[in-house]
């Protein structure tokens, strides 16, 4: 199946009528086409488109849960143009096959009512082309039969290798197996192989219940009670596992919607981070300044001191200016002066005569002195004073330094403040919630995670003792059969159905083992083309082991997938579903088209290398869907020198919301990559 | 590449396949088996399962050589 020209009109994001014209008319070997775009520009919804036009579906497996009208496949902008009017979305391929060309068509009407839009399949008609010229239209409810023969729509998912699928491949896991086991199923095409293992298996418990009921034998009796008991625990086991899945996989689909919201709260995260650090920040001034004003508190006896400090001071430097000058204490008593005055008898015994300039000099002497009581008061006030003096400075100083202290600390809180309304203006409170509220509600989903994923070891360790206990039973039962009376028509007949039924399930592993054989030689040989050259020797065989998980094998034969490195993990991945897709076409090489969305993830420039010069030799046809970070300078000089490189689409995005498709010629696009300059 | 036979073979042969696989299987047991999937290219399981009860009576029953 080659891909010629898809023709999308108002399905999705594509308003209007577009083209794509996949391949160059006459030149087949050029089959590379790169589909460039950002991120929602549409790149999955051209696989979406191809699902829809083949199939008529509208889901993808990687929709998980998203509901139906979140998928809607009308253009939004068509709708809008047309209100309360229906819109048609359709797609158009025309694709070759053996010879043969296809023009399928298939449209979609689509109808705005209020907030809902109602979507209804419109038309499908598939005219087929023979290697002959002729031309027919085929009846549409045989078009699905047609398109699956071409490609059953089971293994369409193998041809889209979506990142995240690539991802979810390298980690071992239920799911990871599950996968595995859907897909290898699907390639045996055996339906009515499984059809008749289920009939058989209804027919051998309707035999089973039969015989319980009339067992001569009670040995027999008692061991088919055993065993429905025990079929009854596995199946109920089964439901639970099942269950547990669903659960474990409802979980991570809401983390990852969870991740997703939380990653809108990105850009504001550093903020909220920043209002933390100052809200922590303020709470510490916040104490600190309260520390300064307790200690300020303490000081209010000094600084009332501090108000009549210029009196004290004042009054002290009197004092020490009397006593400088000798009055204070007076060198001679005053009583003693007294005494000479009153006595006119000098200490020296000389006469003192009022009068007499000796007289006026005592009596000078005398106004100068003060009592001694004053004096010695004065003399205690000095030395007191003197004391409170020598501390002024000092808790003037203590006293100033705690109120500029305490004042920075109350401008500090005043700046965090405005710098925390300024912040939470920025922010919102409504988001801060929520991003807190999210992240406590993925922490709760991680949580319940890790314990069903508990449930369900618990769960298979004992589904297999009941499986191997089941196993033991069946063996005791067909021992006590055939002990059994032969003749028993009841025991020919549920021995013959558990014989047929042991005989197809036989036939059906040996297929499975078969598949899964081969499927392990042919991702073996494309995970060598795609290694490096150190993998090459490091890494041997690639195993699909019975419980359907992967394993890589060294080359001594040794288990080694807990040692290979990621860009080798999707390297084997890409090797596994490769190999599935090549199992599919029944083909050394796959002849249906192979879409990559994003596929260099985690590669190095050699395994790159790898991928681009044996992909369009592995396959028909291959679609790159790329963004600007995956498909640059390197991997476009790459391309180019395969001589496989054909078509270029860049998915423009209008003002609208829209996707306009542009096609451009591969050597502009490489002369523009080549220069360094981003496409984009 | 070692190409197997249920690789090879297209849908509209998987069955013979099948039945060449039961060939190595008591008689009673492989007419059962090639019963049920030639029923079941066109019938429903439950369907396929009504007809293979009848089927299973008829080859339990004692041949001749056998009734006591």
């Amino acid at each position: 199946m080659i891909l010629q020209k898809m023709i999308l009109e108002n399905f999705r994001q594509f308003y209007g009528r577009q083209e794509l014209e996949l391949m160059s008319p006459g030149d087949p070997e050029r089959n590379v086409t790169v589909v460039y775009g950002e991120n929602g520009r549409g790149k999955t919804g051209l696989f979406r488109a191809l699902v829809f036009c083949l199939y008529g579906e509208r889901r993808l497996s990687q929709d998980g849960d998203v509901p139906d009208k979140e998928l809607q496949l009308v253009n939004m902008s068509a709708l809008r143009a047309n209100p309360g009017k229906p819109v048609e979305a359709s797609v158009e391929l025309i694709f070759t096959h053996k010879g043969g060309t296809y023009n399928l068509r298939r449209a979609i009407v689509g109808m705005s009512e209020g907030s809902n839009v109602i979507e209804e399949i419109k038309e499908i008609r598939l005219r087929l082309t023979g290697v002959n010229g002729n031309t027919r239209t085929i009846d549409p409810k045989d078009v699905g039969e047609v398109i699956d023969r071409v490609l059953d729509r089971r293994v369409k998912e193998y041809f889209l290798f979506d990142g995240e699928k690539i991802e979810r491949l390298t980690r071992a896991g239920v799911e990871q197996r599950r996968e595995i086991g859907r897909g290898i199923r699907n390639l045996l095409n055996v339906d009515a192989l499984e059809n008749a293992i289920g009939a058989i298996r209804r027919v051998v418990k309707s035999l089973e219940n039969d015989l319980a009921k009339s067992a001569s034998s009670e040995q027999l009796y008692q061991l088919m009670q055993r065993l429905r008991k025990n079929e009854e625990e596995k199946d109920g086991l089964e439901k639970k596992l099942e269950q547990l899945e669903e659960e474990r996989r409802k979980a991570l689909k809401e983390i990852e919607i969870t991740d997703k919201r939380l990653d809108e709260f990105k850009e504001i995260r550093h903020l909220l981070e920043k209002r933390k650090a100052y809200e922590q920040q303020f709470q510490t001034i916040e104490q600190q300044a309260s520390e300064a004003m307790r200690s300020m508190r303490n000081m209010v006896c000094k600084a009332a001191t501090l108000i009549i400090a210029p009196t004290i001071t004042n009054v002290f430097e009197y004092i020490e200016r009397q006593k400088r000058k000798g009055d204070i204490p007076s060198e001679i008593r005053r009583d003693l002066i007294q005494r000479i005055l009153d006595e006119h008898r000098c200490i020296c015994g000389n006469e003192i005569i009022e009068g007499t300039d000796a007289y006026k000099n005592i009596l000078e002497w005398l106004k100068r002195t003060s009592d001694a009581a004053v004096q010695d008061a004065a003399l205690n006030l000095w030395r007191y004073l003197s004391e409170i003096c020598h501390h002024f400075s000092d808790d003037e100083d203590l006293i100033q330094k705690r109120i500029i202290e305490h004042s920075n600390l109350i401008q500090a809180m005043d700046n965090i403040r405005r710098e925390l309304d300024r912040i939470s203006k920025e922010i919102g409170g409504s988001e801060r919630q929520d991003a807190t509220e999210l992240e406590a509600h993925r922490s709760y989903l991680q949580k319940s995670v890790t314990t069903i994923e508990a449930a369900i070891q618990n769960s298979e360790a004992q589904l297999k003792q009941l499986e191997n206990e089941h196993e033991r039973l069946l063996a005791l039962l067909k021992e006590a059969k055939l002990k059994a009376d032969r003749n028993d028509e009841l025991s020919r007949r549920s021995l013959l159905a558990r014989e047929t039924l042991d005989a197809l399930n036989a036939v059906h592993l040996e297929f499975t083992r078969e598949i899964k054989n081969i499927i392990g030689e042919i991702a073996t040989k494309i995970f060598h083309r795609l290694l490096d050259d150190e993998g090459r020797v490091n890494l041997h065989t690639i195993l699909v082991n019975d419980d359907y998980s992967l394993e890589v094998l060294d080359r001594w034969g040794r288990p080694f997938l807990a040692n290979i490195s990621a860009g080798q993990r999707q390297i084997m991945s890409i090797a596994f579903i490769a190999a599935l897709a090549m199992t599919a076409s029944r083909k050394d090489r796959i002849e249906m088209p192979l879409f990559m969305d994003t596929p260099f993830g985690r590669l190095s420039y050699e395994h790159r290398k790898n991928l681009i010069k044996e992909v369009p030799a592995l396959s028909s046809q291959w679609i790159m869907l790329a963004t600007d970070t995956e498909f640059r300078q390197q991997e476009a000089q790459l391309l180019k020198a395969t001589g496989k490189w054909g078509k270029f689409f860049f998915l423009r995005g209008t003002n609208d919301g829209n996707t306009r498709v542009e096609e451009k010629d591969i050597n502009t696009v490489y002369a523009i990559l080549q220069s360094g300059d981003d496409y984009l | 590449m070692k190409m197997s036979s249920i690789y090879n073979a297209t849908p509209d042969d998987v069955n013979a396949l099948i039945i060449e696989k039961l060939n190595s299987y008591p008689p009673e047991v492989r007419e059962l088996a090639i019963c049920a999937v030639q029923l079941s290219e066109t019938l429903p399981e439950t369907a396929v399962a009504d007809q293979l009860l009848a089927l299973v009576r008829k080859l339990a029953r004692p041949q001749e050589g056998e009734r006591r």
